[in-house]
């Protein structure tokens, strides 16, 4: 007979609760006074001078502030602030190299354990400019479209957001329209599977390279072949890259097309007339990546361990970096978004006629250079990244030699996968073999936070154009959207029966494939 | 003094070229290849000692060709897939050269089932079988001039022999599997849809009275074999085909000449 415990005791239902007195306030505790210095993190200069301000001021507020000191209150700018603790974290691996301030420096620095913040410091706030526009955040999976009999291998949104072209093993590529979540067309015609696709940043030209080494154009207009297939690579294709619009010559309509290969050389095509202009030769192992660069540069990973810059006006090589121990896996430019969707931002602007589109598109290059010129990262298999100065040879006034790396960095324990600049090139974000997505500086390389949570590898990432949000692609079958202020998860979107190769991210939707052979859209 | 058993010189041919054949050449030619079979059939009966032991081992061998041959031949009558087609196992650029790595996971994986294996640790639905005495298993086959060796066996339970099976020469054989008692299919039932299908066994993993009766192909109650599922369509989360199953013997196939079996899923 052994004693029993008492029944538990009935809880008190809320209506109950709201009946009694309400208990005595708690006494108050004043809330002390800062002193706030604002700094720009674009160069590090102060904002006005420094500023004495209650602890609780809301980052409204402190938004208001910086708008005022830099006399922008006609066009007011949203800012995300954070600080930097002085006191290295060598005790505590979990704490980030910065803290956010999201509601106030109380609540966020003062009160939170674990920092070493007191009231008597002056506060260096650091202020980065966001991005006026907000994405809408990504919930559910709005449509599963299935038709690709083969595991779907690479996948990229139009410049516009509204089509959206998949890649698949079966030979073939689909092009999917955004807006009615339907498919469009059917590319048939490669005779292995297809390996890459790009679109050029008009959305006239729809590329895709495949495993036979075939370059193949197409209209997504209409859904027909634009001419024959380009032959040359012997091997298959890894990469390819379509020249930026405000770099086209008048007299030649379409932009010229640079296609990597596993045979080592990387081929560029004029569009137009569907032939080569100039071969780029010189890698002794395949070229596993190649991007074109806003100032006429070519840059191509290797699996030689080399990166090579190209000049795109007559292929010639400029300069080799070799820092990296193993094969060159991927590269990121600052300036990647912003090529890539050409004329087209957020306020849905169409351009009426070539001229227009090809001013507009400079003119959205040079917003994003005046800021921060354009910088390379580079992800290897020797778990490292480089972050190399600007290559370019306009800008050879700067202290540090092009060839030297801007910074090394290091974290990852596994090989690194994929790595992508955020939109406005302010932050890095790289997947790894190791289960982990790591965010770093765009300006400096320097480690902001590691996100966990997959459980496998994890294959690719993705920014949505404001820079808020960052979607990663892994080999546990689930997409996750992170939440970049805390640096935890925001959203899991499982829904994948199988490994999820690919993902991207344009207006408010992200598209996504893998090995289950089904597209999935998803949307707010 | 060593004999020199072939012409040495071309005398034959040259008479053969000045006086031609006999008449009957041809006819005498014909009727000695038709007696062929029938004087190999009489000298493989007749012969013995160490004459006999060397034909009986080309023999043996020339037997097994002749069975490959012809299964090649069989084959060739049914059509293959157009080889146009794309190859299989389509894989994003990044995973491309990335055959050879496995992870640590798979390797840790693979260690611990051939760990099972070795222990042969399986959960089964008959885990205890009723031992059966060798008395019971074998018919002992008296033979010789005067039926007084009694070293060869007859199998008494079912077999299963495999596709290209064939036998060892009669004279070595030692354990004898008559053909009536082989069996080639097995009536297998799924444990959760309840329904039984006839498929074809492809093997005898193990019998659980002895590794002897394993290596035999004995089919006794409790032995497991590995059955062709390919005809049930079940497909791996992979989208790959499941083609083969272990089934466990659930009844006594030489009581009842068929075999009854429960699908290990």
């Amino acid at each position: 007979m052994a004693t029993l415990l008492p029944p538990p005791k009935r809880q008190k239902s809320n209506y109950a609760k709201s009946l009694e007195k309400p208990s005595a306030p708690e006494p108050e505790v004043p809330i002390p006074s800062i002193v706030v210095q604002f700094k720009s993190s674009e160069d590090g200069s102060n904002l006005g001078p420094a500023i004495n301000l209650p602890a609780d001021t809301g980052r409204d507020a402190l938004q208001m502030l910086v708008n005022k000191l830099r006399g922008e209150t006609e066009d007011p700018l949203p800012y995300a602030f954070h600080l930097v603790p002085k006191v290295p974290t060598t005790s505590t691996s979990t704490q980030s190299a910065r803290v956010q301030i999201n509601n106030s420096i109380q609540l966020d620095a003062l009160k939170t354990p674990g920092t070493t913040f007191s009231p008597e410091d002056v506060f260096e706030l650091w202020c980065e400019p966001q991005a006026v526009f907000r994405v809408r955040s990504v919930g559910r999976c709005s449509a599963t479209l299935s038709g690709h009999s083969s595991p779907i291998l690479c996948c990229a949104h139009s410049p516009t957001g509204k089509y959206a072209a998949t890649g698949s093993g079966d030979a073939t590529a689909r092009i999917w329209d955004m807006d009615t979540e339907t498919p469009k067309w059917t590319l048939t015609g490669h005779k292995g599977w297809v390996l890459c696709v790009e679109w050029d940043s008009r959305e006239k030209i729809l590329a895709t390279g495949g495993h036979d080494g075939q370059v193949r154009l197409w209209t997504p207009s209409t859904g027909q072949a634009y001419g024959q297939p380009l032959f040359g690579h012997t091997k298959w294709i890894t990469s390819l890259a379509f020249e930026p619009l405000h770099l086209v010559k008048s007299n030649s309509s379409s932009p010229r097309l640079a296609s990597a290969s596993k045979d080592g050389t990387v081929r560029i095509w004029n569009t137009s007339t569907r032939t080569i202009e100039f071969v780029l030769t010189g890698h002794a192992a395949s070229v596993n990546v190649v991007r074109w660069g806003g100032e006429n540069v070519i840059y191509t990973g290797s699996s030689d361990r080399t990166v090579k810059v190209w000049s795109g006006v007559d292929g010639k090589l400029i300069r080799t970096l070799n820092e990296h121990a193993h094969w060159v896996n991927t590269m990121a430019l600052s300036t990647d978004f912003v090529l890539r969707t050409g004329p087209y931002d957020h306020t849905g602007k169409v351009p009426k006629d070539d001229e227009e589109a090809k001013t507009l598109a400079l003119e959205r290059y040079q917003n994003v250079i005046s800021t921060q010129p354009e910088t390379l990262i580079t992800g290897s298999d020797d778990h490292t990244l480089f972050l190399w100065p600007d290559q370019a040879s306009s800008s050879f006034s700067t202290s540090a030699t092009p060839k030297k790396p801007l910074a090394r960095l290091t974290g990852h324990q596994k090989q690194v996968n994929h790595v992508a600049f955020s939109p406005d090139g302010r932050m890095i974000a790289s997947a790894g073999f190791d289960n982990a997505v790591k965010i770093w500086e765009g300006r400096t390389g320097k480690f902001i936070a590691s996100l966990r949570g997959h459980v496998a590898a994890v294959y690719r990432v993705a920014w949505s154009a404001d820079s808020r949000m960052l979607v990663s692609a892994s080999k546990d079958t689930t997409l996750k959207l992170w939440n970049l202020k805390t640096y935890k998860i925001r959203i899991d979107l499982p829904g994948h029966t199988d490994e999820v190769y690919c993902v991207d991210f344009v207006a408010d939707k992200v598209v996504s494939g893998g090995r289950d052979k089904t597209v999935k859209i998803w949307r707010n | 003094m060593v004999r020199i058993t072939m012409p040495q010189n071309e005398y034959m041919e040259e008479h053969r070229k000045r006086h031609g054949r006999r008449m009957d050449y041809e006819e005498k030619k014909r009727k000695r290849t038709a007696r062929e079979a029938h004087k190999a059939s009489a000298d493989a009966q007749k012969i013995f000692g160490h004459k006999a032991k060397l034909h009986h081992a080309k023999r043996h061998a020339e037997k097994v060709q002749m069975k490959k041959t012809l299964k090649a031949h069989d084959e060739r009558n049914v059509k293959q897939k157009d080889d146009g087609a794309v190859k299989e196992g389509a894989l994003p650029t990044y995973l491309l050269d990335r055959e050879g790595q496995k992870d640590a996971k798979a390797l840790s994986t693979a260690v611990k089932d051939r760990r099972k294996d070795r222990a042969a640790k399986y959960s089964v639905p008959l885990p205890k079988v009723r031992g059966i005495a060798e008395e019971e298993m074998f018919k002992v086959i008296k033979t010789g001039k005067h039926k007084g060796k009694s070293w060869k066996r007859m199998v008494n339970k079912a077999t299963f022999v495999g596709e290209g099976f064939t036998r060892k020469p009669v004279k070595l054989e030692r354990f004898i599997r008559p053909m009536g008692l082989r069996m080639t299919k097995a009536n297998v039932t799924h444990p959760e849809l309840k329904t039984t299908f006839q498929l074809p066994i492809l093997g005898v993993k193990k019998n659980p009275q002895s590794p002897l009766y394993t290596s035999l192909g004995v089919l006794t109650k409790g032995t497991i074999l590995e059955v062709n599922v390919s005809e049930l369509g079940m497909v791996t989360t992979g989208g790959k085909v499941v083609w083969s199953k272990y089934a466990q013997i659930t009844n006594n196939p030489e009581n009842d000449g068929c075999i009854n079996s429960v699908l290990l899923v």
